[in-house]
């Protein structure tokens, strides 16, 4: 007997440009006790369907024009709101994905927590407060009694969403709803939910539903698997079949685009190697692209470029970044934050250094160092043998030619009022590249062809991109320049893993291209490990472990390193098998 | 942009005011068939059509009072007298009696003789207590107010962006020092601030806009600062600082198009502000000076008789509402116009 059935649910948005089925007709169940894994892409419709479980879709311009959901009796989709309200958040509760952003800044701990159980009349004041406590303390909070009297801010990000799985699970529910909570978090932060999750769900014997965009996580907690793309459910099955004998194309490319730490790919399958799309009267049809395996047999085939170990493009003495926390205007520095603390490393022109660590450690500082976006308090910085650390705006200006960064954001690293066009040809004009205007916008043209997107694109403006083609704008925004040298910050930390291929093999195609170097930046050692040649694992401030790539993943020599592989989720067959029993 | 055609309906009776420049004391009453005399050589012809298109005629004067002020206006109980005029042409006075069809030979019957006719001179609005027509004393404020309202305004926009825009750029003791002098400003009494400004320079209405916008830049240059801190913290402009563009490109091109949709908001809303003040300021004697007029001064004069006379009060308020009304919606779709979000796809 299954505690949730969902039957052809169609939820659809009308909007002026027409009709999008967002949800078109997807069915399953979810057993007592067990957790089911909805992976997709974003606009896969996955959180969609939750949400029109919750009644959170936003009607209009959302419409659930038909299905059903039968939860212990109620049909949540045709029930009173009254009914629905009675269930949602008591018998129902839901996490959601940005921890920062889904806390009320302005009211303590405490309160947030005890307010479900108020409302729904579960308990008095008294009683809630130390059922509050005693949740807290379950979900990996030293002190409860004390902290639950802080603000939201007091605590970090992977502190919040445990705070946030208390609150959900506070009054008891029979089943919890897990939209993408982990993907705002470090991956070590995320292993920890998720094994905290995992004890949870063990221990309440609650039934969870949990969207991600990442089959690697699904391999960790999951029992059963839905795989949905645009709006349909393409596969499911329980998690060692899908993992061990993927039916759909789509199920086979989201598998092996993500990279792993015991894989050799140079480049990168992606879902496009797999799946072929064919629209048929107005139906998108998929299939699997017959020459899809021996293709992706070739793609280990790749050879990597030579790489000169003593011809050094940047050199990274003893650096260090100091913040003065001020207290005032007419008070000296308060304290003193030090965000980078004497950091040294090289890099030999062509390659790739890889600087891991968890939020906090210093890595971005430290790149924002090596670009002059901050003021290096010590230490020196040579590009190409000239010592550049602590340059004005001017002296820098001819060096921001060679130099270039690649942010996380792809959505706040592009000005939104400004055409793509503008945005490449405005950094070329500053540098005196191109006589004229026309001039430039060829060369634009050229550079959105370089990283895969149409010319017919350079009127647009970024809102009309999706988050991966507007990454692909920003390598061209750095490619405009013709640097020797690009920093990726966290270039793909917040993508989906099928998005994060593609980008990740357009940065490699472009590094042997152009012999670029690069430092990149990121919490994830999977990524960083495809990626990189050499490697710099940061903590507090300082390089705590470097040298060659695969060795460190071979041998870590610091417990902490260690604990970076460890965090990356597991997702081989056997390692499934053996957790599925 | 269905704000422009919001306002246009105020647009087109501001062109017609510049021909009704007569600001001539008439009794202080909302009366409908008050008429005033104009005369003028012409044909039987000519002079029976001008009556009909100057809204009719009227009979006989009975006050001969009256012709003294021959471009005064004349009521029923003036019908069936004779008045003494003097022709516009320099000719000396006549004798002329009033008939009910408007106009009497005051020649021999020719071809061509000085007629006089009397024409309507209803006041769609009344006229004050002075006896000047409301309608025209509002177009003419608002010439006086719309002005005051966009010149000052666009003098505090500019002040307010580029300064709001520079300290929150630039930040940290740039950002505090020029935050302090903000907090000192607005610390000072503004009329004090403007009397003095109004003191020193000439007084006149171009210096009264720059006073005002002079004052209104404060909080528009905090609600900029507020805006460019958080784009600020964005990573285009972080990006645009790697691409090696040029800090004031940045915050031209980067940052104040960016701050476009609060700052066009509270435009509006410093537009009434603006044109209240000036009300205030003319009050005080420092602004527009009658006989000429503003809105505000309108508002201001009406309410002090609104008892007696509530039309003073109520069209000059009702006009400032509307127009208010238009520029909050031009607000908007020049918001909606100007980002690129929204317009097209």
């Amino acid at each position: 007997m299954a505690i949730l059935e969902v039957e052809n649910l169609k939820t659809w948005f009308h909007t002026r440009d027409g009709v999008v089925k967002a949800v078109d007709g997807i069915s399953f169940d979810l057993a007592p006790g067990k957790i089911l894994g909805i992976v997709g892409e974003s606009g896969s419709g996955k959180s969609v369907t939750v949400h029109s479980l919750m009644g959170l879709v936003p009607q209009p311009p959302g419409r659930i024009e038909d299905g059903s959901a039968h939860f212990d009796g109620s049909d949540l989709i045709r029930c009173a709101p009254r009914e629905l309200r009675a269930i949602r958040g008591k018998r129902i509760a839901m996490i959601f994905q940005d921890p920062m952003t889904s806390l009320n800044p302005y009211l303590r701990i405490s309160e947030q927590l005890i307010e479900p159980l108020l409302i729904h009349g579960l308990a008095e004041r008294e009683q809630a407060l130390k059922k509050a406590i005693a949740m807290l303390e379950k979900v990996g909070i030293r002190d409860a009694a004390e902290r639950i009297h802080s603000y939201p801010h007091e605590f970090s990000g992977g502190m919040r969403q445990r705070v946030m799985i208390a609150m959900a699970l506070i009054t008891d529910p029979e089943m919890l709803i897990a939209d993408e909570p982990t993907t705002a978090l470090d991956v070590t932060v995320q292993a920890q939910i998720l094994r905290l999750l995992k004890e949870l769900q063990a221990d309440l014997g609650v039934s969870v539903i949990f969207i991600t965009h990442d089959l690697g996580v699904i391999a960790e907690l999951a029992d059963r698997v839905v795989v949905m793309y645009r709006g349909h459910i393409v596969e499911q099955g329980d998690v060692l079949s899908i993992f061990d004998h993927p039916q759909h194309p789509y199920t086979k490319g989201l598998l092996a685009c993500r990279p792993r730490l015991e894989s050799t790919f140079k480049v990168l399958p992606t879902v496009s190697d797999y799946l072929d799309e064919m629209e048929v009267g107005g139906q998108v049809e998929l299939s699997e692209k017959p020459d899809a395996a021996a293709h992706i047999e070739s793609l280990q085939q790749v050879a990597d470029s030579e790489i000169d170990e003593n011809d050094l493009l940047l050199e990274v003495r003893g650096l260090q970044v100091h913040f003065s926390e001020r207290a005032g205007f007419f008070f000296g520095p308060k304290g003193l934050v030090k965000a980078v603390d004497g950091i040294s490393f090289t890099v030999p022109r062509g390659s790739t250094l890889g600087l891991v660590g968890e939020s906090g450690c210093g890595k971005t500082t430290t790149g924002r160092a090596i670009l002059n976006l901050v003021a290096p308090t010590e230490g020196s910085v040579q590009f190409d043998g000239q010592e550049i650390a602590g340059f004005d705006a001017a002296a820098m200006l001819p060096l921001r030619k060679r130099m270039q960064i690649i942010f996380q954001d792809p959505y706040s690293s592009l000005n939104p009022r400004l055409t793509i066009e503008q945005a490449l040809t405005e950094p070329m004009s500053v540098h005196g590249i191109g006589r004229h205007h026309a001039e430039r916008r060829d060369r634009a043209a050229a550079l959105l062809d370089e990283v895969g997107l149409d010319a017919r694109f350079l009127r647009r403006y970024p809102h009309e991109f999706s988050g991966g083609q507007r990454q692909r704008i920003c390598v061209a925004r750095a490619l405009s320049l013709e640097p020797e040298f690009i920093l990726c910050d966290e270039a793909v930390s917040a993508m989906d893993v099928s998005v994060q291929a593609q980008v990740l093999n357009l940065l490699k195609e472009l590094q042997l291209r152009r012999n670029l170097t690069y430092i990149f930046i990121s919490h994830d050692l999977s990524v960083v490990k495809f990626m990189a040649d050499t490697m710099a694992v940061m903590e507090g401030g300082r390089i705590i472990e470097q040298g060659n790539a695969e060795e460190i993943y071979a041998n870590p020599s610091e417990a902490y390193t260690r604990r970076l592989i460890d965090a990356i989720p597991r997702d081989s067959v056997s390692f499934i098998r053996e957790r599925v029993g | 942009m269905g704000g422009l055609s919001i306002i246009a309906p105020w647009i087109a009776p501001y062109g017609y005011e510049t021909q009704n420049l007569e600001l001539k004391a008439v009794p202080p009453q909302l009366s409908w068939n008050t008429m005033q005399a104009v005369y003028g050589r012409c044909t039987l012809e000519q002079a029976r059509t001008n009556a009909e298109q100057l809204g009719g005629a009227l009979g006989k004067i009975k006050n001969t009072q009256v012709a003294a002020k021959l471009h005064g206006t004349i009521d029923e109980r003036d019908y069936g007298e004779t008045m003494w005029v003097s022709d516009w042409q320099g000719a000396g006075p006549k004798r002329i009696e009033i008939s009910p069809d408007g106009f009497i030979p005051l020649d021999d019957a020719g071809d061509e003789a000085t007629f006089l006719y009397l024409h309507s001179r209803a006041h769609w609005l009344g006229t004050d207590e002075l006896g000047r027509d409301l309608f025209t004393r509002l177009l003419y404020g608002g010439r006086v107010s719309l002005m005051v309202g966009l010149c000052a305004t666009s003098v505090s926009l500019t002040i307010g962006v580029l300064f709001g825009a520079v300290a929150g750029y630039f930040g940290g003791r740039t950002d505090d020092l020029m935050m302090r002098f903000v907090d000192v400003l607005y610390a000072l009494p503004f009329t004090i601030f403007v009397i003095l400004l109004t003191v020193i320079f000439e007084r006149n209405i171009w210096n009264l806009f720059l006073a005002i916008g002079a004052v209104e830049w404060l909080t528009m240059s905090r609600i900029v600062r507020g805006q460019v801190l958080s784009l600020r913290q964005q990573e285009f402009i972080e990006a645009a600082i790697a691409l090696g563009i040029p800090r004031w490109r940045i915050i031209w091109r980067h940052i104040i198009p960016n701050c476009l949709g609060p700052v066009i908001v509270y435009t509006t809303l410093t537009i009434p502000v603006v044109m209240l003040l000036e009300a205030f300021l003319s009050f005080l004697g420092l602004g527009v000076q009658p006989p000429m007029s503003s809105w505000g001064l309108l508002i201001r004069d009406g309410s002090k008789v609104l008892e007696e006379f509530p039309w003073l009060m109520i069209f000059p308020g009702s006009v400032l509402a509307v127009t208010l009304f238009s520029l909050n919606f031009l607000g908007d779709g020049l918001r909606d116009a100007l980002d690129v979000r929204i317009s097209k796809d």
